[in-house]
């Protein structure tokens, strides 16, 4: 039962290089509404990520790989060209894609019935993973007992691949995504270079 | 750099298209400029980068009246209106009910570049701040546009506009060079000259 739900868990997570598209809508700090499309390839494997925002109307605002903790920026427009952003931006494409870093601390099934995963980090953070029975997920990553640092709500899935995607960001700076899937295809290994 | 640049692609498609007409000349270019009161076509919007295996085609709708509303609409994979009129830039996106517009600094500021395309409408390439422009004689003919600050450069290379060389004045297709293998073509058709657009078209479409 216990390996059956840790199974569960790694849902949200695809073991394999894929890459995503996505119509992005961003309510960010000062009122700001925008609306981007966001690129994403994940090769969990090799730990590499690349992600990159462009305009509807096809100018790129930002593309940057990630290998482990390092971050590698190709081009980066104001307001997306400082580091911290870049930083930042890797962190929550790996809290959307790659399963979370440290030790599965525990796991169990709530009261509805959806399997649920705590995973505990060196630098104690921690990470929720919820996965229901209609195969959508909730992901929660927090420190302490304060407020989640980032919380997650996915919708619709088909084939694996959730249609919509909610993302809320309390630290350092409070911001909302909304990922619409556009498409999702799976890739050959090596292809987040 | 001025956050009014993050739009400039769009905004050089806009106006450029309303090059119907010149032959050979800045003059031409000017005469048949003054000729178009509205202009009409679909677009296909091909954008290639090395993230992408291949290309990501968007597909819509442009409009334009004279002297200065442009209606730029997509259909797909984003379905998206971009409003110039009256002086004010805005995008809206569906919603469940109506359209929710977004707002920010970001859309505010196309409000210049939007200014730019009233020049280049009128054939005034010459009077660009922006680029420099260049007029490549051939089968088919071209325009070459290139920044003028190196700010600008840094985010676009140059910009090559191609005309039909069947139908005069016809602008088949514009290319955006970003640099590093970066680029974003869009190819017109069915490009319709003088018909009738109504003021709403370019009004909130909520």
């Amino acid at each position: 039962m216990t390996a059956e739900i840790q199974q569960q868990c790694l849902l949200p997570f695809s073991g394999t290089p894929r890459r995503y598209i996505h119509a992005i809508e961003a309510v960010l700090p000062g009122r700001v509404q925008l609306t981007v499309m966001g690129i994403t390839v994940i090769d969990p494997p090799a730990d590499k990520i690349r992600a990159a925002i462009i305009t509807l109307e096809g100018l790129v605002l930002f593309d940057a790989s990630a290998a482990a903790d390092n971050v590698t920026i190709h081009r980066a427009l104001p307001p997306f060209d400082g580091r911290e952003f870049a930083l930042h931006l890797m962190q929550d494409v790996r809290f959307i894609f790659i399963p979370p870093a440290g030790t599965l601390s525990s796991s169990g099934m709530i009261d509805n019935g959806s399997a649920i995963c705590r995973y505990e980090g060196a630098d104690g953070m921690m990470v929720d993973v919820i996965v229901h029975h209609d195969q959508t997920w909730e992901i929660e990553q927090y420190k302490g007992c304060g407020k989640p640092l980032r919380r997650l709500k996915s919708y619709s899935p088909k084939n694996g691949v959730p249609d919509l995607i909610e993302l809320s960001v309390h630290k350092p700076r409070r911001y909302a995504l909304r990922l619409e899937l556009i498409s999702a295809e799976p890739l050959l290994p090596g292809a987040a270079e | 750099m001025n956050v009014k640049k993050i739009h400039l692609p769009v905004a050089l498609a806009a106006c450029v298209i309303l090059l119907t007409g010149w032959t050979s000349s800045r003059e031409d270019i000017r005469k048949e400029s003054d000729k178009i009161t509205t202009l009409s076509a679909r677009f296909s919007q091909i954008k290639k980068m090395q993230i992408l295996a291949k290309p990501l085609i968007s597909t819509g709708s442009f409009y334009f009246k004279a002297p200065d509303s442009v209606r730029w609409e997509y259909d797909a994979p984003v379905k998206n209106i971009l409003l110039f009129y009256q002086g004010k830039v805005r995008r809206y996106r569906p919603a469940s009910r109506g359209f929710n517009e977004d707002a920010g600094a970001a859309i505010q500021s196309m409000n210049v570049m939007m200014q730019e395309i009233t020049l280049w409408s009128k054939g005034r390439f010459s009077e660009s701040r922006s680029f420099s422009s260049e007029l490549m004689a051939g089968d088919p003919p071209k325009i070459i546009l290139r920044p003028r600050e190196s700010g600008l450069a840094k985010i676009i290379a140059s910009i090559e506009i191609t005309l039909a060389p069947d139908r005069p004045g016809v602008i088949t297709c514009i290319n955006v060079n970003e640099g590093e293998g970066n680029t974003t073509t869009f190819q017109f058709n069915d490009v319709k000259i003088n018909g009738e657009l109504e003021d709403s078209l370019f009004r909130d479409p909520g």
